[in-house]
């Protein structure tokens, strides 16, 4: 709201000075300067990927020693800002502490690599990105505010996670890998849903609930995408074996462990949003267990789909999530009208299939919309 | 919480300087070989601000089945020749083994890369096309087997390689001749 627009209620008659002095101290008082939180986020982001294409253009001209120097000169200097001065700085903007500690792990992700060009070192991506992640999670969980940290650390924790896999499993080459291997490889790809019982149960007992919320949320997205990847791979028979996307015994490993992270939110949050989080999680992880068992059938694993995406929906109408309920519809719709060219696909080939494909699209999308405003839930909840 | 904080702030600079002093001394130490390269391919070795090269190791028969270590044989930095060996037994002196946790894996002894500047690899990616010269890698090899390129020169043919490229090259042209009239028919 405007100090100007106050002004003119006053003249108008509509509020006395006092109420307009009161409005305009408060205002004063909550201003939220998006504008300049925007562009210092933009010069940021700049600085950041300027630095990138300045080590990966490995200017030779500089010697290494240098270069290296400067570098992590640069990144104990963020850190050790955000160590002395971060309650003074998170009191003026929250963002100011997340930029910084965000700034300071990317540059410590290019430091791998500017250490690989200057000595010649080169090892398989997840090993980098292991260290990294070892080195500066500690530091993201415990000053982070929003959510550029928490997808560091979980988006972070994802990447190694497949990195891994797809090294150990040379990306899908390796022959015969024992179960006892396939069963530790989809376990890992399924830890980073093990971040949303912790940051589940952290919600309620931290100076920074919105961080750990914005946590519990990445974890949960990264549950249902690995849910929804198994069914799509499955409804391509693409689910067996030995590689981390596609494997039987991995697939089985990777649900039980989600499922269990969906168990442990029940405990770690209690109330009605907590529990339908847990119960996404734990229906993702019975799902991509399921995914394997409808390997190669179309309509099984579509169905299973549409079950885990309806779950969703009534869970959300549960907690009163409305953005997720639309989602959740939206994705339904768009499933069916894949399934529908799945399942008649030389419908394309006639100019009358065409039409009625049109027609049937758009049939879809006006049922969902109607349901979609009909039945959401009124007001956006947490997730 | 104060003293968590601080660790947490000091773990990565502490982390990243001990990784810094691990791949300086890694870097540094090692005997240093020069190796003749080929086979690159113009559209491929040149990625990003690397090159990429297949090794000529001197001595080595063709063969399609990658050898996992390689005895080093002459007065270090000049090759003379090399002897596949296994990797479990390898021999006294200098010996090199391909990491089957490198980017190569398996393929270490035949494939190598070099990073180099954006500038001095668009020079490079000229020098390699030129067939009147040979590259030549430097190699830092170490007691354990494990190997770093170091750097990367050019030298021109001397008259042995030079006659051996003239007769690839005739081979070559031979392969090429169109089929004599009666087979084309």
């Amino acid at each position: 709201m405007s100090a100007r627009k106050i002004a003119q209620w006053h003249d108008a008659g509509i509020i006395d000075a006092a109420t307009r002095d009161r409005l305009l101290a408060y205002e004063a008082d909550h201003a939220r300067p998006l504008a300049l939180w925007a562009v210092w986020g933009i010069g940021a982001l700049t600085i950041g990927l300027g630095f990138v294409s300045v080590v990966a253009a490995n200017w030779e001209d500089i010697p290494g020693l240098v270069r290296l120097a400067v570098h992590l000169a640069l990144i104990a200097g963020l850190l050790g800002l955000v160590f002395l001065r971060e309650d003074r700085l998170a009191a003026r903007s929250p963002w100011t502490v997340e930029a910084l500690a965000f700034t300071a792990a990317a540059l410590g992700l290019t430091f791998f690599g500017h250490l690989g060009q200057v000595y010649q070192t080169s090892s398989p991506l997840w090993q980098p990105l292991a260290a990294w992640l070892a080195l500066f999670a500690p530091l993201l969980l415990l000053t982070g505010r929003s959510w550029p940290t928490a997808l560091a650390v979980v988006g972070g924790a994802v990447w190694t996670a497949w990195e891994y896999a797809g090294a150990m499993t040379d990306h899908g080459g390796l022959r015969d890998p024992g179960p006892m291997w396939l069963t530790w490889i989809g376990a890992v790809v399924a830890l980073p849903a093990a971040f949303a019982p912790g940051a589940g149960w952290l919600r309620a007992r931290t100076l920074r609930p919105d961080f750990w919320r914005r946590m519990e949320q990445l974890a949960l997205a990264y549950a249902v995408g690995l849910a929804s990847l198994a069914c799509a791979v499955a409804s391509a028979g693409e689910l067996d074996g030995s590689g981390p996307r596609d494997g039987g015994t991995a697939g089985f490993a990777c649900g039980l462990v989600v499922a269990l992270a969906g168990l442990a939110h029940f405990a770690a949050r209690p109330g009605i949003s907590g529990r339908m989080a847990a119960a996404i999680i734990a229906g993702a992880g019975v799902t991509i267990a399921l995914a394997v068992l409808t390997d190669d059938f179309t309509v099984p694993a579509a169905l299973l789909f549409l079950a885990l995406w309806a779950g969703i929906a009534a869970a959300a109408l549960a907690a009163q999530w409305r953005g997720v309920f639309q989602l959740a519809v939206g994705v339904i719709a768009l499933r069916l009208i894949v399934l529908s060219f799945e399942l008649a696909a030389d419908l394309l080939t006639s100019g009358f299939g065409l039409i009625l494909s049109g027609l049937m699209i758009l049939g879809v999308a006006w049922i969902a919309v109607r349901f979609s405003r009909r039945f959401a839930p009124r007001e956006e909840g947490a997730a | 919480m104060r003293a968590a904080r601080l660790a947490a702030a000091v773990l990565p600079v502490l982390g990243l300087a001990a990784m810094w002093l691990q791949s300086d001394r890694t870097f540094r130490t090692g005997t240093e070989w020069n190796v003749p390269i080929e086979g690159y391919d113009p559209r491929d070795y040149l990625r990003g601000h690397y090159v990429e090269f297949s090794y000529d190791w001197p001595g080595m028969p063709e063969s399609d089945i990658a050898p996992s270590a390689l005895c080093l044989e002459g007065e270090a930095p000049t090759l003379a020749r090399v002897t596949a060996v296994p990797a479990d037994e390898p021999c006294e002196d200098h010996w090199v083994r391909s990491d089957s946790s490198g980017v190569y894996g398996w393929d270490g002894l035949n494939r190598g890369r070099l990073y180099i500047g954006q500038d001095r690899a668009a020079l490079l990616e000229k020098e390699l096309r030129n067939r009147d010269q040979r590259g030549i890698v430097t190699i830092r090899q170490r007691e354990d087997g494990s190997f770093t390129p170091v750097a990367i020169r050019f030298r021109p043919l001397n008259p042995s390689e030079s006659a051996e490229r003239d007769a690839l090259d005739a081979q070559q042209a031979e392969d090429l001749r169109p089929p004599p009239a009666i087979m084309s028919q």
